[in-house]
């Protein structure tokens, strides 16, 4: 049986004045910054960068573009037409969107650093293609 | 990306939830997958609408606590019966990790399902040594559950970038390998100087 450790009065008491002056510090630190806007300055610095890395990805995110990724999911990310990367990378696969950019590379005997490249520029040109109009 | 990583990922494109518990699944059963890494990843997908966060989140809990589950109980009811033979030979080699199972159940298998690799292991040695059902599922759940709301999230924060994070993904998890491993080997120092 285990014995019970009896917790000494002096001890609860530093601890409940340690807590107090705690509370009432972040309180005062609370109100402190929220006069000076930080609190809402940080907010929106926040949610800026999340949206930045959460928003649509054009033409300078192209280079993100990787043998891994299958073609669908590249369509996808990028807001592409489903037929244009078949198109402009001439693919015959009948998996296609469903397959990923280094095994289509592979089993077509390309050149996979070469191809994720030209699959770069496709990517690159749709919207450099599309702002132009 | 290693070629060893981006073989999963597609895996994931490709299948999608399918792919997340299998790939969760196998790591919980023995095989030392990137599963932190996977889930990032889905996390990433999911931030670009490719996947649901609350489906990748929930996909991985449940395969990883079925799996979980499932070797425990295995380990309780049959692993002596079949494994009897190797079970008296390690016998007294995994002692440190029993002695801790024993004492400390719920935080160990806690704090495994964090601390990845070992889970597998503390999975089979506290089914053979009979910790409660009890204690070992809702540790079980609570572990995956941060464990995995932890990565899939970071990974929805980093949106379309969070490949530039892989490396601190791997310095995370090596971190808190490590950090298990030096409290172990702290607890059995002590142990033997007492």
């Amino acid at each position: 049986m285990k014995e019970k450790k009896e917790v000494s009065k002096p001890f609860v008491i530093v601890l409940l004045i340690t807590i107090v002056f705690l509370a009432v510090f972040c309180v005062r630190e609370y109100r402190r910054i929220s006069r000076l806007d930080l609190i809402n300055a940080y907010k929106e610095r926040f949610a800026q960068e999340v949206g930045e890395h959460r928003g649509p990805l054009g033409a300078k995110d192209a280079v993100l573009v990787a043998s891994w990724m299958t073609f669908g999911y590249v369509n996808m990310i990028f807001k592409l037409p489903p037929e244009y990367l078949q198109n402009d990378l001439a693919i015959s696969d009948g998996g296609y969107p469903n397959v990923s950019i280094g095994h289509y590379a592979k089993t077509h005997a390309l050149d996979q650093k070469l191809f994720v490249v030209a699959a770069q520029k496709a990517v690159a040109a749709y919207f450099a293609t599309t702002t132009a109009q | 990306m290693t070629a060893f990583v981006s073989t999963f990922l597609s895996f994931v494109l490709l299948y999608k939830y399918w792919a997340i518990a299998l790939i969760v699944a196998s790591s919980a059963l023995i095989l030392p997958l990137p599963t932190n890494i996977v889930i990032v990843a889905a996390g990433a997908f999911a931030s670009q609408g490719y996947l649901n966060l609350t489906g990748v989140i929930a996909d991985a809990i449940i395969a990883n606590i079925a799996t979980d589950c499932i070797v425990f109980y295995f380990c309780r009811h049959y692993a002596e019966r079949i494994f009897d033979r190797w079970i008296k030979k390690w016998d007294g080699k995994f002692m440190a990790i029993e002695r801790r199972l024993r004492t400390y159940a719920f935080g160990t298998v806690f704090l495994t399902r964090i601390a990845g690799p070992f889970a597998p292991y503390v999975n089979f040695v506290a089914g053979i040594i009979g910790v409660r059902a009890a204690v070992f599922i809702v540790a079980d759940i609570l572990g995956n559950a941060l464990a995995f709301l932890f990565f899939a999230s970071a990974g929805y924060f980093l949106g379309n970038y969070w490949q530039d994070f892989t490396n601190d993904i791997w310095i995370i998890t090596a971190a808190v390998v490590v950090a298990f491993i030096a409290y172990l080997a702290w607890k059995i120092v002590r142990k033997r100087k007492d």
